[in-house]
């Protein structure tokens, strides 16, 4: 930039790129970025034909090659784009450095557009990586010049699309944390609600005649949806410059408790629950977490259960009806549900801690007489009383498989079913918990926590189809058990539970319960093991001597350094 | 016995040492002012007292009992405020002491007396409904003396009290100091204000690059430097035969003759303030004011320092 002459222009975007090629962490986005796409792109170039194959036999599947690869191309924008983008305006309002940027000669539509493009060039050039697999592809026929340009030209549609939402998300919100879930939700709801999608354009040019419409559409589509979230950025940046820390989703608890407070004027204000003492008795931070925060307070906690039961009894009704001919769906449904679960879990859980260290209220909460075990224990309650609302919905649909599956005096399914929840849901808890008491950034451990968790589901069902879909290599027995009682596949078994059930062989059925039992047992242990190290070492991992410590104030290595010594 | 007794005291961050073999008594209520540059350790040492950083080596005491082993009985012995703190933006200033009152677990009966009470000791009774977030900053310090009070601890330790206050708040934060001075409380306060320190401090210690350079009474400290004192004077019928007679007097440094005043430079050790007095009075001047500066803080601590860190 700067052997270009070119700083000087863009001071702000020189400093970010700077910025960024000092981290660490942008090498470490680079290499899995690098290996996400490179090894997904040699699982679809060697696993449609096998690498035995040779070259000749591969003519003509070009399309479908560059179609997946593109595909994959869409999936790690989507992946990484959010993460590097929704803190490039919260980190300056968390740092209180937007202010002097917003001092500066600089106009508001400059700051903001070179925040973008500091996000937008780093992703460009992960972009250009694929370059070499589209033209593996190509080489395989079946691929038009069209196609490629097209694919090139929306994928870079696609980067400005999701950096310019990310961006308006972190002009908007005062946090990363906030900015981040809001741009994954933002985009989640355009990926499902568009009736124009970036992949159809960037895959059809090649299959359908219809295509430069496609593409039109999606161009025009695109660029009003990026210059609107722009035009949005711009208004926030300068108006919500200077908005205090607030907790979004417990604002907006409170606009909906003012919403039903004016409503219930009709019925002479009945309070049907009222939430625990205005005060607090002798357990103070448990108090805060269950009658102040948004995932602990009782009512607010019963408006998240309504959220989730809702869907799910609507969806077995109809399956119930046979409007939906089988239970799948409610499967499907599971299967989110878990997800949410996970994240919500994860979020509350690498959050206690670390937000108050964040917001540095945690030294002061040091000096009180609670022992480190006690003030994680009441900083669980709140997770505690999260952990009981997810039972319901889980409850009600491991209870409408045992009911339409007709397992009728069969408990195994249910009591398996229900110990997943128990096990798996403490689990991410504590683990969560453990990385928000290492990490000192608030934003850190809520990344990592989710980085680490996707891992651990991920990771197997990635072994599991490279080895056996693949490159059809069949994996050791140990290996395979281990995957089979990795918690993905416990969930997975416990879901086909019917068809073993039926099955001619009911030693499978036997070796299968004792599989996923051991298992769980194990998990259970695991999560044991992690809650007592968690409250076993809680003052050093909170930050302050603990009680009972041994301390020796002539320590023999410190001999060594000698005040005449040190001074010297 | 001294109250408060550190001893040789080493700390470090890794291989950052932050504190050098820092030693210094605190007598039971006395005022203890800790003045240093930024990054000279004396929000390490504070710490250390506040049992959130255990000390590599030395000994440090509270009422008699070591910190570092016996960190629970410590905790109910202080009252620490930090140089910033951040505050709960659920809580109303009201529920933000009932927590701590709890926290510091103080029954149940006496709580709604003892809040009221350090509301009210703190001038911020009318406010004990409003979210803590919306106070200003420096009724939030206020607050934060409020917190270190519930508990009625023999030790307050202050880290930069009146930092990024406005001279309204900071000269309110400073009276309360002095209500809790004469209350009898024991305090260890660090501050970069230096002329209100003078004001408050029975003892002062001055701290650079983790090392106590010296420490005592200002009077101590100002005698060891040779400080010349300043005293302002308004004379009804100033002539400048009274300013060369008064330029004469044994202990007098220098007379600077202003619009209004004459700034008269004592030597502290030779002459004290009211002995001028009696001296310019008798000399025939009919004195209208008649003002010593507390002390020349800024210049012993210039004069001591030589902006190292640790």
């Amino acid at each position: 930039m700067r052997s270009l002459g070119i700083g000087g222009w863009f001071p702000l975007l020189t400093k970010e790129l700077t910025e960024l090629a000092n981290r660490r962490r942008t090498y470490v986005v680079r290499f899995l970025f690098g290996a996400l796409l490179f090894g997904g792109g040699l699982m679809i170039l060697y696993g449609r034909t096998g690498g035995a194959v040779s070259s000749t036999a591969r003519l003509g599947q070009g399309a479908e090659i560059f179609e997946q690869i593109v595909r994959l191309q869409f999936a790690c924008v989507f992946l990484f784009l959010p993460a590097m983008t929704a803190g490039a305006l919260t980190v300056e309002k968390e740092r209180d450095t937007l202010t002097l940027l917003l001092l500066t000669t600089m106009r508001p539509t400059a700051i903001l557009l070179q925040k973008v493009l500091s996000r937008v060039i780093p992703m460009l050039c992960f972009v250009v990586l694929s370059f070499p697999l589209m033209a593996a592809a190509y080489s395989f026929g079946g691929v038009t010049t069209e196609s490629v340009y097209a694919a090139m030209w929306v994928l870079t549609l696609f980067v400005l699309y999701v950096a310019s939402v990310a961006v308006m998300c972190s002009s908007f919100f005062r946090t990363t944390v906030e900015a981040f879930i809001a741009t994954y939700a933002l985009l989640a709801i355009s990926v499902f609600c568009c009736p124009v999608t970036f992949i159809d354009a960037a895959i059809r040019v090649q299959s359908s005649t219809a295509a430069p419409g496609w593409l039109a559409a999606t161009t025009v589509i695109s660029l009003v949806v990026i210059v609107a979230c722009l035009t949005w950025a711009r208004i926030f940046l300068v108006h919500r410059a200077f908005i205090p820390p607030r907790n979004v989703m417990l604002d907006l608890f409170h606009a909906l408790d003012r919403m039903f407070n004016e409503w219930n004027q009709v019925t002479g204000g009945v309070v049907l629950v009222k939430d625990g003492d205005p005060l607090p008795g002798d357990r103070p931070v448990a108090w805060r977490e269950t009658a102040k925060k948004s995932l602990g307070t009782f009512r607010y906690l019963f408006r998240v259960m309504v959220a989730l039961e809702v869907p799910i009894l609507f969806v077995a009704q109809l399956v119930n009806i046979n409007s939906v001919r089988n239970d799948s769906v409610v499967s499907a449904l599971l299967q989110i549900l878990w997800v949410i679960a996970v994240a919500m879990v994860c979020v509350h859980a690498a959050s206690v801690v670390s937000s108050e260290r964040s917001r540095q209220t945690l030294d002061v909460l040091l000096t009180a007489p609670l022992t480190g075990r006690e003030l994680l224990l009441q900083k669980m309650a709140g997770l505690r009383r999260l952990h009981a609302v997810l039972l319901v919905p889980f409850t009600t649909i491991f209870l409408f498989h045992h009911w339409f599956r007709d397992y009728r005096s069969e408990v195994l399914y249910l009591l398996l079913s229900l110990a997943t929840v128990f096990v798996f849901v403490p689990l991410t808890a504590w683990m969560s918990l453990w990385i928000g008491l290492k990490l000192r950034s608030h934003i850190r451990a809520v990344f990592l926590t989710l980085a680490v968790v996707s891992l651990i589901v991920m990771l197997p069902v990635l072994i599991d189809y490279l080895f056996t879909r693949v490159w059809g290599v069949r994996l050791p027995e140990i290996a395979q058990v281990l995957l089979d009682v990795s918690p993905v596949r416990i969930v997975q078994r416990l879901e086909d539970w019917h068809t073993l059930k039926r099955g001619p062989d009911e030693v499978d059925l036997l070796v299968s319960t004792l599989e996923i039992a051991g298992a769980l047992a194990v998990f259970a242990a695991a999560a044991w093991a992690l809650r007592a190290h968690c409250l076993g070492n809680a003052d050093r991992f909170l930050g302050r001597v603990a009680e009972g410590e041994i301390f020796d104030p002539n320590p023999p290595t410190a001999a060594a350094v000698s005040p005449q010594h040190a001074s010297a | 016995m001294s109250f408060v007794q550190i001893d040789n005291l080493w700390v470090s961050y890794g291989s950052v040492t932050a504190v050098r073999g820092v030693s210094f008594n605190v007598p039971r209520g006395e005022v203890f002012g800790f003045i240093g540059p930024n990054g000279a350790g004396k929000s390490t040492t504070i710490k250390v007292l506040a049992t959130l950083k255990r000390p590599d080596r030395g000994r440090v005491t509270i009422g008699g009992v070591n910190v570092p082993s016996n960190p629970m009985q410590i905790r109910r012995m202080i009252g620490y405020m930090p140089d910033f703190f951040g505050v709960y933006e659920d809580l109303t200033a009201g529920e933000y002491l009932h927590f701590y009152a709890a926290a510091f677990q103080i029954p149940r009966s006496q709580r709604d007396r003892t809040v009221a009470d350090v509301l009210a000791l703190t001038d911020l009774s009318e406010k004990a409904d409003s979210a803590v977030d919306s106070l200003s900053r420096g009724m939030k310090q206020r607050l934060g003396l409020a917190r270190v009070l519930l508990h009625d601890p023999d030790l307050l330790l202050l880290d930069e009290p009146a930092s990024g206050l406005d001279p309204r708040a900071r000269i309110e934060v400073r009276e309360l100091l002095k209500a809790l001075k004469s209350m009898g409380k024991t305090i260890i306060v660090s501050s970069h204000i230096l002329h209100e320190l003078a004001q408050l401090c029975t003892r002062i210690g001055i701290i650079e690059a983790g090392r106590m350079i010296t420490e005592g009474s200002l009077e101590e400290i100002y005698h060891s430097l040779g400080l010349l004192q300043t005293v302002h004077i308004q004379i009804v019928n100033l002539t400048d035969e009274h300013v060369r007679r008064i330029e004469a007097l044994p202990g007098v440094e220098d007379v600077n003759r202003q619009v209004d005043r004459l700034a008269v430079r004592l030597r502290a050790e030779d002459i004290a303030a009211e002995d001028l007095l009696d001296e310019i009075h008798a000399l025939g001047c009919r004195i209208r004011m008649f003002q010593p500066e507390a002390m020349d803080m800024e210049t012993a601590f210039m004069k001591l320092t030589q902006g190292k860190t640790a």
